[in-house]
């Protein structure tokens, strides 16, 4: 029969105080990881399924041009990543002829994980990942390192680890920010943030700055675990403000982080 | 033991297909399936709904990055909240399965969102957005698919229970 007795209440809130004490105390953390730990593979494959299922009904949706256009999507995005690599190349020999005997290379040290759910928190954006050497010690993992994809499109950053849980906001999250340039500048021309978990929003460009549609949006390396470099998306519109001293760049990611599967994280570079 | 079995395993589907498949799909990422099955256990008058919000809450704060309990809070006090409206208002009420909706997602952000604005207030947690324009057409999708999806489930139970029952009826007069 349903019905609230004051006796449900009481127990209820008693059992909630417990457990927010007993978690204070860090004694929740060996079944919170057990739970973890056997739930997380039945949830990567639901995530998968429901990627696949997802991509299924795009692609039933989809005419035998869109099918094409895609095909030129990801020809044109590994191109960009190419053009970037090679541009940052370009720079980097003019810097080592400057500095002979100098030499420095762009390679990470990464680790793979795959996206197996979101935070379970309604509002919230971030994404769960899980590394896929069930060995491997996550203790070298730090806050704010950078996620990645196809070698070199920036998708997140990590903001939190539990043991072998770790949230990941994407760049399009409204708490992720980025500094960032376009490509070919060697310093950093503004901020990119998230803008409604769809799209990313460049703030804080000097209005001296000429940003032109379709240009490329990289990570200018400027914070500690960042590399130079990683493609974030290309400008679809610049906002210039004669009230404001700073130009807005609205940019659209080269990944939609709702098809994430398989990603990279940066440890080192 | 068997009911308290069953209620486990809604709650490990419910919270897993949340969290996981139901996040990549188009339509199904706007529906709170933990406070669907609530719902649905409140129209039952199943007296485990207490039992499944509060491990219900337990399960989605392992699988979140904000303060432990938040989850456990928001969907037990819902829970408790739904039972007292629905012995007390609307139990005779038609409408109510959208009813319920409404009040429970309105009242779970409302809940989730105080609770946070308090925990960053009092420096616990670090700040976070929890009103955008984003976020409120996320509410309000939410609302609106959720409802949806409770009533035309509702309708269509309500429709399959009607026909049953008549074939049962019209089966055991046969029978006599």
């Amino acid at each position: 029969m349903l019905q609230i007795k004051s006796k449900t209440i009481i127990i209820t809130v008693a059992v909630f105080v417990l457990l927010i004490f007993l978690n204070f105390l860090k004694v929740l953390e060996t079944p919170k990881q057990m739970i973890f730990s056997i739930f997380a593979p039945i949830q990567a494959q639901l995530y998968d399924t429901g990627s696949k299922i997802s991509k299924y009904f795009d692609s039933e949706r989809a005419t035998a041009n869109n099918s094409e256009l895609e095909l030129l999507k990801a020809q044109v995005r590994s191109l960009l990543i190419q053009n970037a690599k090679f541009k940052i190349l370009g720079e980097e020999n003019k810097i080592l002829k400057k500095e002979l005997g100098f030499t420095k290379e762009h390679s990470f040290t990464t680790v793979s994980a795959r996206v197996i759910g979101a935070d379970s928190l309604r509002n919230s954006t971030l994404l769960i990942l899980q590394i896929e050497d069930i060995n491997y010690n996550t203790d070298d993992l730090k806050l704010d390192m950078p996620v990645i994809v196809e070698d070199g499109i920036l998708v997140g950053k990590i903001i939190k680890i539990n043991e072998r849980e770790i949230f990941m906001a994407p760049i399009t999250a409204s708490r992720s920010a980025v500094a960032a340039t376009v490509l070919g500048n060697n310093y950093t021309i503004g901020v990119a943030e998230g803008e409604s978990s769809l799209a990313i929003k460049m703030g804080m460009i000097p209005k001296t700055e000429k940003i032109k549609q379709g240009e490329l949006v990289v990570t200018s390396g400027l914070e500690e675990n960042m590399p130079k470099g990683l493609l974030l998306g290309t400008v679809s519109r610049v906002d210039q403000d004669p009230q404001s001293p700073f130009n807005i760049a609205y940019v659209t990611p080269l990944y939609d982080v709702k098809r994430l599967g398989e990603v990279l994280i940066i440890k080192s570079y | 033991m068997l009911k308290q079995l069953i209620i486990f395993a809604l709650v490990i589907i419910g919270v897993l297909t949340q969290i996981s498949i139901v996040n990549t799909m188009p339509f199904l990422e706007h529906i709170n399936i933990v406070l669907l099955f609530l719902i649905y256990l409140v129209l039952l008058k199943n007296p485990f709904v207490v039992l499944f919000a509060f491990v219900s809450g337990y399960l989605l704060d392992i699988y979140s990055s904000a303060t432990f309990g938040l989850n456990i809070m928001a969907y037990t006090i819902v829970a408790f909240i739904l039972i007292f409206i629905y012995l007390n208002f609307f139990s005779s009420s038609r409408i109510i399965p959208i009813i319920m909706a409404f009040i429970s997602i309105s009242l779970y952000y409302f809940l989730v969102n105080l609770a946070i604005l308090t925990l960053s207030f009092l420096k616990i947690i670090p700040k976070i957005e929890i009103w955008s324009q984003a976020i409120f057409i996320n509410i309000l999708l939410e609302i609106l698919c959720t409802t949806i999806f409770i009533a035309t489930i509702y309708i269509v139970g309500a429709f399959l229970k009607k026909r049953f029952s008549n074939i049962f009826i019209k089966g055991s007069f046969i029978k006599n």
